[in-house]
């Protein structure tokens, strides 16, 4: 609809500005990055200022280096900042045509830099057309619809470009049948006789557009000479618009110059510096369509002959897979080849074509599955799960090897509890386990684990087996990673029954049994998992810090929001507010800059929690926030009972709450690990909404995990508990949780318990006694910025007789989420490209918002900045 | 790849449907699919919007495409 031609106008107003172009090609799908290559090529020279890994996974994914990309998430962040750094200089245009034809790797590149550009001087220009159905999603961006011309204007483009005049009747007919597309109107106009223009010869029989189109451009090839066709064929089934390899190609067919030159005086095909283009992308679908499938064949295979001994490998090999009527060895050699190149690139769509057209032309049933099975595995690299579970589908028809039948059941598993049903993940890996099971017994203890893990975060299925009974114990001398497999399945199977002596004494042996690095990834990560289940904090932080850490190195985004997210459950714990809180921010805008919304309500709903539990005055906006995504993107898979046990408790800590509405959201928390965070406030809360025999209850269960597990944690929340049930001498029994208290790194906790000792012994006339306990409890409080808690020290010391101090004044700031992050990270003493490296934007965005933070607070300087009190540490 | 580059597979490809499909259809998508030559199963689940073809002799995605086509059966291609 004339799209070309107005991006065509755009370029040109824009003489003054960087001006870069690329378009997508139909058959270009399989090469990954290979449109936003041309894209970004010119300004290539200018990826110094990137940060290291950036580069160096762009140059990867252009097969400019032989490197693995890694996370291809480096390749979209440097596409964005690869446009802010030249823009840096001049403003920049970015113009992509035909965006429906994209490849998927630079469709996803692109509009990941296209949702990110906030603050930057670039416009990026897509044209789409509307009838195409291709990857490229358009959502929320702003979008022209470009409607047909209208009468007065068919005339004058046809006057002007072919010099015609056409009868009122007739054009207006012209224009129903284009829905006034100037090009189709061109098109049909050119095709019909002066006689029939004029309105003295009948018009032939309607025709839809597309069809009409090419079929004039149909008739035009056929008039030409045999070898002349054959020419124009090979180059319709060319992807790369070089004349030589096309010239090489026709040639072999028997098309030598007299043909191209006679293609490009028919106008269908034109040569300009040794590229050739088709008159238009209908020439190439009219001409290709009516050829016959053995002529198809034999032009692939001329073409890839063509490109034998040639860098242009993966075209190669697409070429090849089209050029065959069967299974071929030598074919799928050449995918495989592929697809290899292309997953190193990051190119993980391209990486399962390349292997499920190998898996296509294989005889061998399980050979064909396991290539399904690494199409399958891509698939989920590239955010694809249905198709994965597409690929894996297909593969089970096929596979008969046990142990690739029980990987690719694992694989529809994992599709599932990430984002489909957790229940329906879990009876997979049972499933998938059971396979195994007779053939490998290592795996199917492996699998069954994980399993125990998903059941003991609340995964429930009636029909599947139970995990402990799929394989059997280790033997005393099985290598030590079958022993920790062994041991976490044991020890998740006895917190699902409330077993907290099994439960304790199987997870430490896991703990303290060391395996190799290079152990099953699924073992690290359940190891560090699994100290939530007895809040483990100091071996938690621990652990999961060094997984931060790994992932950062690796750039791995998903494995940095996971163990930020992580590691926030245990410093909410342990009172590491403000670090806890910079975590969960830093995730929060990670899956908002990445586009992983299905994970934000975790983050969300530890911030509401932290502040919630601080008694910051912004508590009830976290909390409608969290409420709002809640909503968006209800929680699936593994995150859904931390989230909403977290949810619970954050709504429970609201300022204006009433017991009885408090003590409704405690009853609905059911995840062991959030009903271990929130005892003490269930057991308080029982209490003051007189339900004495919930809190009795909920005493009787926190005792059997204390004797369980003896974690000092869980023994100081059970005597604070029977001293708020005055269960025998109250005094005693905080003082004896005071003692546990001190061999626990749960600070709000101790502080608590130190200001209901302090109010007791107030209420009792014992003044003296009571300042000590007050006076520790409100120094921690305000380390920790609970500025609920510390105000009712305040109070409780003054009605003590000791005249409290007033609480530092914090500087009160009304930053956005991201400018406080940054603010932050700068405060820390990182560079704009640190930070940017970090939070995965821009230096430039970054920069955008450091002068709004400078702006807001009244400062010039990253040293004043440093020197502000914005948050207590 | 364009939608009509040759296509030769042996063993199972899953097709996406595209949009619900009648009863109608679907004995029209067994009979057509199942008679072409190298076919030994297909299995269109409505419910799921998928539809399986297994095939143990070199067969065109493209002629199956073009079958569906010819029943009314659109296919994600």
């Amino acid at each position: 609809m004339g799209k070309s031609a107005l991006l065509e106008d755009a370029v040109t107003a824009a003489d003054d500005l960087t001006v870069l172009r690329t378009r997508g090609v139909e058959s270009e799908a399989p090469l990954p990055f290979a449109a936003l290559h041309r894209l970004l090529r010119p300004v290539l020279n200018r990826l110094d200022g990137l940060p290291a890994p950036q580069a160096s996974a762009l140059r990867a994914a252009f097969g400019e280096s032989t490197d693995d990309v890694g996370d291809r998430h480096l390749v979209f962040l440097a596409t964005l900042n690869l446009l802010s750094e030249v823009a840096g200089e001049r403003p920049v245009v970015a113009v992509v045509d035909d965006a429906h034809w994209l490849d998927d790797a630079s469709a996803a590149a692109l509009l990941f830099a296209s949702r990110r550009l906030e603050g930057e001087a670039v416009a990026l220009l897509f044209a789409i057309r509307d009838d195409e159905t291709g990857a490229f999603d358009s959502r929320d961006m702003t979008v022209l619809t470009v409607s047909g011309v209208d009468a007065g204007a068919a005339e004058a483009l046809i006057a002007d470009q072919l010099g015609a005049t056409v009868a009122p009747h007739v054009r207006a007919e012209l224009l129903e049948v284009t829905a006034g597309n100037p090009l189709g109107l061109l098109e049909l106009t050119r095709a019909l006789s002066a006689d029939q223009l004029s309105g003295h010869a009948r018009l032939p029989d309607r025709l839809p557009l597309t069809e009409g189109v090419e079929r004039t451009f149909l008739d035009r090839y056929r008039r030409l000479p045999p070898p002349a066709q054959t020419l124009l064929l090979v180059a319709a089934a060319d992807d790369s618009g070089r004349a030589s390899t096309v010239s090489r190609a026709a040639h072999t067919l028997g098309a030598g110059t007299d043909a191209m030159d006679a293609a490009e005086e028919s106008g269908l095909l034109a040569e300009d510096d040794g590229m050739l283009t088709l008159r238009h992308p209908l020439v190439r679908s009219a001409i290709y369509g009516a050829a016959t499938g053995s002529k198809r064949r034999q032009v692939h295979r001329a073409l890839a002959d063509a490109l034998a001994g040639t860098p242009q490998e993966d075209r190669r090999a697409w070429h090849l897979a089209a050029s065959v009527d069967g299974p071929d060895d030598e074919v799928v050699g050449a995918l495989d080849e592929a697809a290899e190149r292309a997953r190193r690139r990051g190119g993980h769509e391209a990486a399962a074509a390349a292997w499920t057209r190998a898996a296509e032309l294989t005889l061998d049933p399980d050979t064909r599955a396991r290539r399904l099975f690494w199409a399958a595995g891509s698939s989920v690299a590239a955010g694809h799960p249905i198709e994965a579970d597409r690929l894996a589908r297909a593969a089970l028809m096929d596979a008969t090897d046990p142990l690739l039948r029980a990987d690719l059941v694992a694989l529809q598993a994992q599709v599932e509890w990430n984002s489909g049903s957790l229940d329906d993940g879990y009876r997979l890996v049972c499933q998938a386990a059971t396979i195994a099971a007779p053939h490998d017994s290592a795996r199917a203890r492996l699998l069954a684990m994980l399993a125990a893990a998903l059941a003991s975060f609340g995964a429930r299925s009636g029909d599947a087996p139970d995990p402990t009974t799929i394989a059997p114990p280790p033997s005393a001398d099985a290598p030590p990673e079958d022993r920790v497999a062994g041991w976490l399945l044991d020890g998740f199977s006895a917190v699902l029954r409330d077993d907290w002596v099994e439960a304790a004494s199987a997870l430490r042996r896991a703990w303290e049994t060391p395996i190799a690095p290079d152990a099953p990834p699924m073992l690290h990560h359940n190891l560090a998992i699994a100290t939530m289940h007895l809040g483990d904090d100091a071996r938690a932080i621990r652990l999961h810090d060094l997984q931060l850490q790994h992932a950062r190195e690796a750039s791995a985004v998903n494995m940095v929001e996971h163990a930020l997210t992580r590691g926030v459950v245990y410093r909410i714990a342990t009172g590491a507010w403000s670090q806890a809180a910079s975590y969960a921010q830093e995730a929060v805008l990670l899956d908002r800059n990445l586009g992983l919304e299905e994970l934000v309500t975790l983050p969300l709903a530890e911030l509401a929690v932290i502040t919630a539990l601080r008694g910051d005055p912004q508590a009830s906006a976290h909390l409608h926030e969290l409420e709002r995504a809640l909503e968006q993107h209800p929680p699936r898979g593994t995150i859904t009972g931390l989230v909403g046990g977290l949810s619970r408790w954050a709504a429970a800590r609201q300022l204006d709450i009433t017991p009885a509405t408090a003590l409704h959201h405690y009853e609905q928390i059911e995840l062991p690990v959030a009903r271990g965070l929130t005892a003490l406030d269930r057991i308080e809360t029982a209490i003051r909404a007189d339900r004495r025999d919930l809190a009795e209850e909920w005493l009787g269960e926190l005792l059997a995990f204390a004797e369980g597990t003896d974690m000092a944690w869980a023994w100081a929340a059970v005597h604070h508990g029977r001293a708020v049930l005055g269960d025998g001498e109250v005094e005693e029994n905080f003082r004896t949780a005071l003692e546990w208290h001190a061999r626990s790194s749960r600070l709000p906790a101790r502080a608590r318990t130190q200001l209901a000792l302090g109010e007791f012994l107030r209420r009792n006339r014992r003044r003296s006694d009571a300042r000590a306990p007050l006076r520790d409890a409100l120094e921690t409080f305000e380390s920790l910025g609970a500025s609920f808690w510390a105000e009712r020290a305040r109070q409780e010391l003054r009605a003590s007789g000791e005249t409290a101090r007033r609480g530092a004044d914090l500087v009160a700031t009304e930053l956005t989420a991201q400018e406080s992050q940054v603010a932050g990270l700068v405060r820390q003493g990182l560079s704009n490209k640190d930070v940017a490296g970090r939070l995965f934007i821009s230096p430039r965005t970054v920069d955008f918002h450091l002068r709004n933070v400078y702006t807001k607070l009244g400062i010039s300087s990253r040293t004043e900045l440093a020197a502000l009190t914005l948050d207590p540490d | 790849m364009m939608r009509d580059t040759p296509r030769t597979f042996v063993g199972t490809v899953v097709f996406l449907l595209d949009g619900p499909v009648c009863a109608h259809i679907t004995d029209a998508v067994h009979s057509e699919v199942g008679q072409l030559d190298g076919v030994t199963r297909c299995d269109l689940d409505a419910a799921a919007g998928t539809l399986l073809v297994t095939a143990q002799e070199p067969i065109d995605r493209t002629d199956v495409i073009a079958v569906l086509d010819m029943v009314g059966c659109r296919v994600h291609t």
